[in-house]
């Protein structure tokens, strides 16, 4: 009974390979598919999604003057201090257009927030990712752990 | 346990049930290779040319093993092939969820918003491999398309189950 079943299951699997190759090829799909197969182009996205960094890494940054200091929290809280040239871009009025025009996708964006008690930071650079930007970062521990560094700030706190 | 293993109703329904799940399971990754590729590739198990190739040929294997299974022919081997398969998957699915991935299975479809890997799939798949394993046992060739075009029993039905 075993070696029926292992003949019959051969025959299934030497048919499955014909009919899988064959037909992808007349398709043009998966490995002959002429654009670069998904899975490629999905580690690419993987290598490109955004990281945290620590407040070390967000200073050295922030010296090196190339990137973009994104604040997710309400304007407000902008108005009252935030990292030195920062853009604010609350959450709630997101608009993925009007920032890519006012930013180059190129460049080095560092979303943050208030601290480790809010989320925005990562949603916020979810979406910019989204955006098309590839060069995300995600300062986590946010305006809190950088106030605390006394890094660079500019605003007017009442 | 012997004459459930005899029972042509029981076996028939058996067959349309598991059948139809790989023929159906099957449409969707013959589609889009490409999809089911990313989906295996989700997994995190195997190389790219590996979750390639098996994106290429594994869709066939359960298309045919399930036809196999639906109407009677090849039947040992492709219930063999499929209880091989749900092994597989519930594996693949087990060592997911051990290592807290949060991927959609890309077991019937490959959108990766519905179906995430749960421990319920886990269960779904150890009951479909215990009906396909039963399949496998089964020693009545009732309602085969085997049977049909011989116009006899298939050779080896009748043996006693080993």
């Amino acid at each position: 009974m075993f070696r029926r079943a292992l003949r019959e299951a051969a025959f299934i699997l030497l048919a499955s390979t014909l009919f899988g190759f064959g037909i992808t090829a007349i398709y043009s799909k998966g490995f002959f598919a002429k654009e670069k197969p998904a899975v490629t182009k999905l580690r690419r996205l993987a290598t490109l999604a955004p990281r945290m960094i620590s407040a070390t890494e967000a200073k050295a940054q922030f010296d090196g003057g190339q990137a973009i200091f994104i604040d997710a929290r309400h304007e407000f809280d902008y108005k009252r201090g935030h990292i030195k040239g920062a853009v604010n871009v609350p959450l709630n009025s997101f608009n993925a257009e009007h920032i890519i025009a006012t930013i180059p996708r190129d460049r080095v964006v560092i979303a943050y927030c208030d601290g480790i008690e809010c989320n925005s930071s990562i949603e916020l650079a979810g979406r910019l990712y989204d955006a098309g930007y590839s060069n995300v970062k995600i300062f986590f521990s946010g305006w809190q752990d950088w106030t605390s560094n006394k890094y660079p700030t500019e605003g007017s706190p009442k | 346990m012997k004459s459930l293993l005899a029972n042509g109703y029981l076996v028939l329904l058996t067959r349309i049930f598991i059948g139809t799940m790989f023929v159906v399971a099957s449409v969707d990754k013959i589609a889009d290779a490409n999809a089911f590729a990313v989906s295996i590739a989700n997994y995190k198990l195997s190389p790219d040319a590996l979750s390639m190739t098996v994106a290429t040929v594994m869709p066939w294997v359960e298309l045919i093993s399930g036809l196999g299974i639906l109407f009677g022919v090849v039947l040992r081997g492709s219930s063999l092939l499929a209880a091989l398969m749900l092994v597989v998957f519930t594996a693949g699915v087990i060592s997911a969820l051990l290592r807290g991935l949060d991927i959609s299975c890309g077991c019937f479809t490959q959108d990766p918003q519905v179906g995430k890997v749960s421990w319920l799939k886990v269960a779904q798949n150890t009951g479909a491999l215990l009906l396909t394993l039963f399949l496998f046992y089964s020693n009545s060739a009732k309602f085969t398309l085997e049977e049909y075009l011989r116009g006899t029993r298939p050779e080896d039905v009748g043996e006693s189950a080993p």
